[in-house]
């Protein structure tokens, strides 16, 4: 259903590019045909030092945004899938070209003479499999005491700014939820299609194992504080759900090293656990003259401490002395777990990756509406309203929104259905009703049926506000849809 | 607090240092009793309670999760303030020193304080210092080695994570507090909110200091540590920085461990804090006390040095008799409403209450003005919620400004009435000592103000100022008409004054009617009755502040001024009734004044030791 959404969107597009041949606006309008071929583009922001470039790394699978301990993304910088490495410098006046770099762990570009400020951003071409779903851009922070820094993401993220970056969809960290925050993801959500809108975009709670200050349950608690947030109405009508992620050790789990492997595991052979002594601290597990010395040196646990953080650590050091058999391999995968950076995939995938094709054609809808006001061409206004009005997922959208703005009075167990079924749009059906994804076509059509009848009863009784009964009609037109295509 | 004389090491022996002077003050009591000057036993009456409720308070504040009740933990050695990943401080806890444990929540304004408990039990003070009890503070006494010195520690609620409001409640107990500790943590660099905070607390309090907490877990600090100078060298505030864990203190102290303690970085701040800020405020509590104590005894040994005079020289009655008269004379015209000081002061009042009120309005104006040219390029309904929460911060903002403004005015202007009035005095003897005017203030901002700032009313009217315009922000809540998004109006941030980037974006789309209008002027008429009413209650409250400021100043020079009429018109009755007695007893009378006056001039000798000169800008020569 997306792809027929994305497809109608590019036909609109295509006779727009036609309309606009020849005028001012031809390049504008080419780009914006052109995006709906590309992979959906996902924003990675949040304020000043939340680590928005370690998880931009944890999720390529490799050391390439700098990361360093002070502030230091200061230009928007995007990372796209393509077959020749390369980085791009895209100025604000002049044209495009391709700058110098070197590798050495993190990328370093060599800007020359050009100042950070006259770049609209740069443009890492990078050969990897893991941004073949989607662009990832990496933006400078907000609340940053660079003032400018800040306001250039601001700008980059808000879609009816002078200067938008136009991305699909935005992976937003931070640490506790701050006023900064709020605003900021205020900022990002367009105003026109679909109002505040929690579809394209995920919160993270970042650097998750220091709020539970490295403790072995670390995580736990972060779990438990994202879970109270996202039931906050607040939050809710601004993001799709709260995922803890400790990005430090995401990072360092996606490009564990044999030999990192091997000190941690001469570590954890020697008796460390995540209580002794030697781990109580940075400057403890740094200090020259302990027991494991002989082990393990002190410049080798620093280094280890640096890269895993203290509670990847102390957590690597419980999980090897249960699983002493272990391979590298198998830490790496139980470290991106606890890291938080798995679960987060999974939600890229579903929320991002899965439905890139509605969020393809909103974006381009929105800036193909922005153009048709200032330079209206013939019928395209019209067909553009037409298509928004005909694409049924928009229309779950705006349910959704309207959902958890708390505007339809539908009993609880009610409104949790509602929204998965909306939540989910464009996934499996067996997905969207809570079947697992190999369960039996039959069993799938029933309980559709059976939801379909629900919701038509509710739709009739003479009783429901007239609320319930538009919401009625967007779940009833969703499990039709579903139904056909289970027959098709 | 930058008094040059190099202090000593008080810490250790403030106690005795303090019980000496209280002794030397009681003995002045007692001869002051004897002159039959009941005035100047009250005085020392006031100055001994002054003396024994005085301590350095030291407020702990900070962004809310950065660990300020871990550092308060740390620095008073136990787990008294619940520490917890999610749940924050609610209300601000108070600790101070006593031999034994006890624990009082201060309830709602008016009521008497009513005890939590007496033993510690964790789940009663957790649930009270999170909000959940009816308290408004928690006060802790507890035999804590670092309290022992003096040291009064505020553990504050979150600058930014809570209503706007407790940022300005902060900020306004910050004249009365002697340090201000700004807890950060080491896993970052310091942010524009946190700059902004800090840069209007130093503008308050002189000493603030950066302490950056958890370094036990992160790798990284120094580079945090040099990023941070650079931010506070460009904006201008001067504060160290210390870095600190309290993880390894804890398990320092468990384990006895030196080396560890050392690791944790709290040797350096409570070194600074018992020697910098617990000594230098014992210092200037003991300075005025002693100087009252010499201007006590000055006052006592006046008629005594007449009486004294006359009898030595009884040739020279007529001239004496003429300088204690002119003496008399011109310290009646200190205590007339034409003195010159009162005319300083009234001057200064009306200065100050215009400066305060123009400033006021201005900034209002502004912000109307401001709030109006974007609601003519937006639609109200579309963007009340964030409009609100900037309209609110905006205004907290500049409240604060107004009041950190009346704060140095006020300051001001009692010095220069001290200096007026020890300018007229000066001829009157040694009474330089009464300019001195450090308690003055108090009136205004309390000493105990931290006490009224935290319950949000009460004691002090300057306070009110802040608890009447969180009333009036609660207002605007009826204006929205939508219950503002009060979790999340933040810190001062400069970055979200800016009106246009906050709501910039919101274009007005085609609908354009007179729906439309009617709205604006509805949104317009609603911001200028928010802005009217700020400026209002605002404005009633600086003049209730300052009104107060100007009875405390003038009854304190008053009854000063009253004391050397007192003292003047007994130089001139005794002196003249001791020439009247037989002239045998003279001899007698003589020695017995040079008794009473060599007991005064030991005490005076043993007051002075605890006021050493100050090079301060002296008033002006004794003539």
């Amino acid at each position: 259903m997306s792809n027929s959404l994305l497809a109608r969107t590019a036909s609109v597009a295509d006779r727009a590019v036609a309309a606009y041949a020849g005028s001012p606006v031809e390049a504008a309008s080419v780009e914006i045909r052109r995006r709906l071929d590309l992979p959906v583009q996902v924003a990675i922001a949040g304020k000043v030092k939340v680590g928005k470039s370690t998880l931009l790394n944890a999720l390529v699978g490799e050391e390439l945004a700098p990361t360093n301990a002070s502030e230091c993304t200061r230009i928007v910088t995007w990372y796209r899938r393509a077959e020749v490495t390369q980085v791009t410098a895209v100025p604000y006046q002049g044209s495009p070209h391709p700058v110098a770099f070197s590798r050495n762990g993190a990328l370093d570009v060599e800007l020359g003479a050009e100042s950070a400020e006259s770049l609209r951003w740069l443009m890492v071409d990078w050969p990897t499999e893991r941004l073949r779903a989607m662009t990832l851009v990496d933006t400078p922070g907000i609340a940053s005491l660079s003032t400018d820094l800040s306001q250039r993401t601001t700008a980059f993220l808000d879609p009816t700014s002078e200067d938008p970056g136009t991305v699909d969809a935005v992976i937003y960290l931070m640490r506790h939820m701050h006023t900064a925050d709020v605003r900021l993801l205020e900022s990002f959500h367009d105003h026109d299609l679909a109002q505040p809108n929690p579809v394209n975009c995920i919160a993270v709670l970042s650097r998750a194992d220091e709020i539970g200050v490295c403790r072995l349950d670390a995580m736990k608690s972060a779990h438990a504080i994202a879970d109270r947030y996202i039931v906050q109405p607040s939050i809710r009508r601004l993001v799709q759900d709260v995922v803890p992620v400790a990005g430090l050790l995401a990072q360092a789990a996606v490009s564990l090293r044999e030999e990192e492997f091997r000190f941690l595991r001469s570590m954890a052979q020697a008796g460390v656990r995540s209580n002794s002594p030697v781990l109580g601290s940075v400057q403890e597990l740094s200090a020259a003259d302990t027991e494991i010395d002989d082990v393990v040196s002190a410049s080798v646990r620093r280094a280890l401490v640096e890269r895993f953080g203290l509670f990847g650590v102390r957590w690597a050091m419980e999980w090897l002395s249960r699983a002493p058999e272990a391979t590298a391999t198998e830490l790496a995968e139980a470290l991106a777990k606890v890291s938080g950076l798995t679960h987060l995939r999974e939600i890229v995938m579903q929320q991002i990756a899965a439905r890139s094709g509605l969020l393809k054609a909103r974006s381009a809808m929105t800036a193909l509406t922005r153009l048709a006001a200032t330079n209206p061409v013939n019928g395209l206004s019209e067909e553009l309203e037409a298509l928004a009005a005909g694409a049924h997922e928009l229309a779950e959208l705006r349910m959704l929104n309207a959902l958890r703005l708390g505007a339809v009075p539908l009993k609880d167990d009610q409104l949790a259905e509602a929204e998965q079924i909306l939540e989910r749009s464009g996934q499996a059906a067996a997905a969207r009703i809570g079947l697992p994804p190999d369960a039996e076509v039959g069993e799938v059509r029933r309980k559709l049926l059976a939801s379909l009848e629900t919701w038509q009863k509710r739709a009739e009784n003479p009783l429901s506000k007239q609320a319930v009964v538009d919401a009625c009609r967007v779940l009833i037109r969703s499990y039709e849809g579903m139904l056909t295509d289970l027959a098709g | 607090m930058t008094a040059p004389n190099p202090t000593p090491a008080a810490a250790p022996d403030a106690g005795k240092q303090r019980g000496e002077l209280i002794k030397v003050m009681a003995a002045a009591a007692t001869a002051a009793q004897n002159g039959k000057r009941g005035d100047l036993v009250k005085k020392l009456q006031s100055a001994t309670a002054r003396l024994t409720s005085s301590g350095a308070r030291v407020a702990v504040v900070g962004e809310f999760k950065k660990g300020k009740s871990s550092v308060v933990n740390s620095l008073i050695g136990g787990a008294v303030c619940p520490v917890d990943d999610d749940i924050s401080t609610a209300v601000p806890t108070v600790l101070r020193y006593a031999d034994t444990l006890s624990i009082t929540g201060v309830a709602l304004e008016g009521e008497p304080p009513k005890e939590v408990a007496k033993e510690l039990s964790k789940e009663q003070m957790g649930k009270a210092i999170r909000g959940a009890g009816d308290f408004q503070r928690v006060e802790i006494a507890l035999p804590s080695p670092l309290l022992k010195t003096g040291l009064v520690v505020i553990d504050t609620p979150g600058v930014g994570g809570l209503q706007s409001e407790h940022a300005l409640r902060t900020l306004a107990m910050l004249p009365s507090v002697h340090a201000l500790l700004f807890v950060s943590d080491a896993t970052q660099e310091l942010t524009a909110p946190e700059i902004a905070f800090l840069a209007n607390a130093r503008r308050l309090c002189s000493n603030v200091v950066c302490v950056l907490a958890k370094t036990d877990i992160f790798p990284f600090v120094d580079a945090v540590v040099e990023a941070n100078q650079k931010h506070l060298t460009n904006a201008g505030i001067a504060a160290p920085m210390m870095t600190v864990s309290c993880e390894l203190r804890a398990r320092a102290r468990a384990a006895k461990d030196p080396v560890l303690g050392e690791a944790s970085g709290f040797g350096p701040l409570e070194a600074m804090l018992v020697t910098r800020i617990a000594a230098n405020a014992e210092a200037l509590a003991m300075r005025a006390a002693a100087a009252d104590v010499l201007s006590v005894l000055d006052q006592l040994s006046k008629p005594l040095a007449a009486v004294r005079e006359a009898l030595k020289t009884p040739e020279n009655q007529a001239e004496l008799q003429a300088n204690l008269e002119a003496a008399k004379h011109r310290a009646e015209s200190l205590r007339a409403q034409t003195a010159k000081w009162q005319m300083v002061l009234s001057d200064g009042v009306m200065d100050l209450q215009n400066e305060v009120d123009h400033d006021m309005r201005a900034r209002m104006r502004a912000i109307s003005q401001e709030a109006e040219a974007s609601l003519d390029q937006s639609d109200p309904v579309k963007m009340w919620d964030e409009f609100g929460q900037w309209l609110e911060t905006r205004v907290v903002y500049d409240v604060t400004e107004n009041y950190v403004m009346f704060t140095q005015h006020a300051l001001a202007l009692t010095e220069r009435v001290g200096a007026m009035f020890a300018e007229d005095a000066a001829d009157l003897g040694e009474v330089a000592n009464v300019a001195a005017p450090t308690h003055l203030l108090d009136k205004v901002i309390d000493p105990e103000l931290p006490k009224a700032a935290l319950q949000g009313g009460g004691g002090s009217a300057a306070i009110s100022l802040f608890r009447n315009t969180y009333s009036g922000m609660s207002m605007f809540g009826a204006l929205g008409g939508q219950g503002m998004m009060h979790i999340f109006t933040g810190a001062m941030n400069p970055l979200t004054l800016g009106l246009g980037l906050v709501l910039g974006s919101r274009s007005v789309s085609d609908e354009h009617t007179r729906q439309l209008e009617a709205r604006r002027n509805h949104a317009k008429a609603a911001v200028r009755k928010y802005t009217d009413e700020a400026s209002f209650v605002v404005g009633k409250d600086s003049r209730d502040a300052i009104r107060t400021l100007q009875r405390s100043v003038r009854d304190t020079y008053s009854a000063l001024a009253e004391e050397l009429v007192r003292s003047t018109t007994t130089a001139v009755q005794q002196a003249t009734a001791a020439l009247q007695g037989a002239q045998q007893d003279h001899q007698k009378k003589l020695q017995a004044i040079d008794a009473t006056l060599k007991a005064y001039q030991t005490l005076a000798a043993q007051a002075a030791k605890f006021a050493p000169p100050v090079a301060k800008a002296a008033p002006k020569a004794t003539g």
